[in-house]
């Protein structure tokens, strides 16, 4: 016996093994009083019930052999006089002398009264919450409150772990629960498990190798998964309400941003600026920013009216996207005002036939309100300097969704009215 | 009695572990009777109740009469009068709008309850014995996993702490932070009326620090949400054992943990601060059933178990059951089997055509040799000889001859 074992010395009454000193004198192994001591067994043997003495003979046997010291895994060490634990050591004591604690008392008041882990979902059957349960079920056997011996394995991270709890640490709950590490290899394991739990209850042992079993199972199936493509990609939930929410704003959005007002001063101004240079030869003065005003406008540059819609009156802030086509190169004409101002200039799917003086243009036109709602990208043609300009596609980009793209063509909607 | 009691060690504000430790006192060995705690807690929590009631005159002030019968209405008083709409209208019922409830509120109702002080004292002792059972703060919902020691027991500097820095900063370092944490977590807006009553928001109780001289405690600690004080002489139960349920999570001071011996007493000495109080024994010293029923001084003494009790037995037939006829009568089995070997003799248990035919005409000899045995007159019979129209059938009789029959 290390001197780091602490052996637990039984209160005895005297009728039983006569002195006390004998029963601690045939533990450490005295000769002379071995004999003395099995002298008295021999007659207890003849009056009473042997196979009861041998029991209690061997729990005592378990008590110096089969104990497993822990004291290592201790920053300090157990109280010397803490030697009432639950009566396994202790039959029978004087008056008064309870212990602390006793499991039966902690599952009467658990199950009787309140216990905070005990989950009743259903009415055949009482979960328990506490991580360290076993079965998962509030039981007297499988609850870690209530069973001072106990032990559970764990898995975190894809490692199992057997934690074992005994009496002697009850009362210490930073270190209550001793953490080993097991073994990757699942037979060894359960090696492990048999030999840390060796002369513990059946019952805790049986479950510990079962729940070993279904978490190797568990670890397995998730590596297995992890390995598919699915697992690399993260799955979102649509969510509808918020779709059908975001769906409808972009329409109001849309629909408030009065884009082709907004192209209309937007072109107008370049205009007035001078960026087209001579390209368009019309008196400025002729055309007027005002949108109400008709007989201003020119009839060379009739922008498209809105049919009733409200103006907009937001100052436009327009940001030049730079992308540029290198293919178009050909078809532009107006390269040179690039460096005064960054216009997009970008090639339209749509009409493939570009006569020389075809000008295209894309605006970016925020939108009312644009932190919330986006950007509206408007790709314009038209065949000649003289001609009107026609949209031809309008493309709204929310700027909560940056993916999406709300296409909308005017001249279908023309249409259809 | 001393040895069977442990040491607990005092802590200091960092955490650490003071090399002093302190004998338990022997309050945690009252045996814990969550039937006293809960009943005392709840008469307890009556007694803070203030009265209230309904006005007297609510619903009756009105000079409302029946109608009667005969008016096609119900016969509940109405208010007389007319040219409003209040006339006409039930008054005085509690069914009615705008009458009386039933059974109006009344201010002498008994709000407060008296227990008596041997039970209040009961309750709290079990209160304080079942705080120094971790298995039982834990499942009251108090996360004590990071905490050293249970019993908690700090250093008597703490009394002495003035800034809630202070208090919160050792909270952290003994590791009840965590039950903190929770209480922060669990503040929600009450349900019901009593958000308008200012009682806005719930929360969960945390630990208690239990001192015995307040030089700042108090106003350290008391800030820090779910956080009660209590100084030792004056333990309240409402506090030690909230909503009824034992096992809430103590901070002992070392001065006010050593002063639970004197306080409650220890069952070979009286309680010296309390009038005539001595700790409460407890039914069973050792309540450890389990262990009990295994030990070899009540096995030695009982009787073995009776695994296989002796029943009444049903009588049997033996003519009917062979098997008890042959215990009375080894022959009868013999006999039994004689006949049966006869009774199958040369039959033939097929179902072809053949076995079917040769069973017949077994069975045919069989009962032709035991007509003839038994003395009867056998009529046998041939086939018909159909000699033009007429038909004659020709009968041979054999007379049997008398013989006894076997």
């Amino acid at each position: 016996m290390t001197s780091n074992e602490k052996i637990p010395i039984p209160k005895m009454n005297r009728s039983r093994w006569g002195h006390p000193l004998v029963f601690i004198a045939s533990i450490i192994g005295l000769a002379g009083s071995s004999a003395v001591y099995y002298a008295q067994i021999r007659a207890r043997q003849k009056a009473r019930n042997t196979f009861l003495e041998q029991s209690f003979y061997k729990e005592a046997l378990e008590l110096t052999q089969g104990y497993k010291p822990i004291t290592e895994k201790l920053v300090e060490p157990i109280q010397p006089l803490q030697v009432d634990t639950t009566s396994k050591f202790n039959i029978l004591s004087p008056l008064g002398a309870q212990k602390m604690q006793h499991d039966d008392v902690i599952w009467s008041v658990l199950n009787g009264q309140f216990c905070s882990y005990k989950q009743q979902k259903s009415k055949t059957q009482i979960f328990c919450a506490n991580e360290y349960n076993l079965t998962g079920l509030c039981d007297r056997r499988s609850c870690p409150l209530a069973n001072s011996q106990y032990a559970t394995v764990r898995e975190e991270k894809g490692i199992l772990y057997l934690y074992m709890k005994v009496v002697e640490r009850s009362h210490y709950p930073k270190k209550q629960w001793e953490k080993v590490k097991l073994h990757e290899s699942y037979i060894r394991a359960l090696k492990q498990i048999n030999e840390h739990l060796i002369y513990w209850p059946r019952f805790v042992r049986h479950k510990c190798k079962q729940r070993l079993t279904k978490l190797t199972q568990y670890i397995i199936r998730t590596r297995r998964l992890m390995l598919k493509k699915t697992a690399k990609q993260e799955l979102v939930p649509i969510k509808k309400k918020a779709e059908r929410r975001e769906t409808r704003h972009e329409e109001k959005a849309f629909v408030a941003a009065n884009i082709d007002r907004a192209i209309e001063n937007e072109l107008l101004d370049r205009l007035k600026k001078g960026t087209y240079g001579d390209t368009y030869t019309f008196p400025v003065n002729a055309i007027s920013l005002d949108e109400e005003d008709d007989e201003s406008e020119s009839e060379d540059e009739k922008e498209e009216e809105e049919e009733g819609e409200n103006e907009q009156e937001s100052e436009e802030e327009v940001e030049y996207v730079e992308d540029f086509d290198e293919s178009d190169a050909e078809d532009m004409e107006d390269m040179g005002d690039d460096d005064i101002d960054e216009e997009l200039i970008k090639a339209l799917p749509l009409s493939k036939k570009r006569p020389l003086e075809i000008e295209y243009e894309s605006v970016e036109i925020p939108v009312r309100g644009a932190e919330r709602a986006g950007i509206i990208y408007c790709y314009a043609t038209r065949n000649s300097p003289d001609d009107e300009w026609h949209v031809d596609k309008l493309e709204f980009k929310a700027s909560n969704q940056p993916e999406r793209y709300l296409f909308y063509d005017r001249e279908l909607r023309r249409k259809s009215k | 009695m001393a040895a069977s009691r442990p040491l607990v060690s005092v802590y200091d504000e960092k955490g650490q572990s003071t090399g002093k430790s302190v004998l338990l006192p022997a309050v945690f060995r009252a045996p814990i009777r969550t039937d006293i705690v809960n009943f005392v807690h709840d008469q307890m929590r009556r007694n803070k109740r203030q009265a209230h009631a309904v006005s007297t005159k609510a619903g009756e002030q009105t000079s409302a009469e029946s109608w009667g019968t005969g008016r096609a209405v119900a016969r509940i008083p109405r208010v007389r009068g007319g040219g409003t709409h209040r006339s006409g209208q039930g008054a005085f019922g509690n069914m009615c709008r705008g009458g009386r409830m039933y059974a109006p509120l009344k201010v002498w109702r008994k709000w407060h309850r008296k227990i008596n002080l041997k039970q209040r004292r009961y309750a709290l002792v079990s209160a304080i014995a079942a705080s120094g059972v971790p298995s039982l703060v834990l499942a009251k919902g108090h996360s004590i996993e990071t905490v050293p020691e249970i019993p908690l027991v700090l250093s008597d500097k703490i009394q002495d702490l003035k800034k809630t820095k202070e208090a919160v900063a050792l909270l952290r370092k003994v590791g009840a932070w965590s039950d903190i944490l929770k209480v922060y977590a669990s503040k929600h807006t009450r349900a019901g009326k009593g958000k308008m009553r200012n009682r806005r928001t719930v929360m969960k109780r945390g630990p208690v620090v239990i001192y015995d001289k307040d030089n700042g405690v108090k106003k350290a600690f008391r800030n820090i949400p779910g956080v009660s004080l209590l100084c030792v002489e004056r333990l309240n139960l409402l506090r030690l054992a909230p909503g009824g349920h034992v096992g809430r999570f103590v901070i002992w001071t070392e001065s006010a943990f050593k002063k639970l011996d004197s306080l409650y007493g220890t069952w070979s000495k009286k309680s010296q601060l309390k009038a005539d109080f001595n700790l409460p024994q407890p039914m069973m010293t050792n309540s450890d059933l389990g262990r009990l029923l295994k030990a070899f001084e009540i096995q030695s003494v009982l009787r073995a178990p009776i695994k296989r009790q002796a029943r009444r037995k049903i009588k049997k037939n033996p003519l009917k059951n062979i098997s008890l006829m042959s215990r009375l009568n080894p022959y009868a089995a013999v006999q039994k089997r004689a006949t049966l070997l006869k009774s199958l003799k040369g039959r033939r248990t097929g179902t072809t055509a053949e076995t079917k035919v040769a069973a017949r005409k077994l069975r045919t000899h069989e009962s032709i040799r035991a007509k003839r045995l038994s003395g009867v007159n056998l009529v046998k019979k041939t086939k018909t000889q159909k000699v033009g129209s007429t038909t004659t059938k020709t009968t041979t009789t054999t007379t049997k001859v008398s013989t006894k029959s076997s």
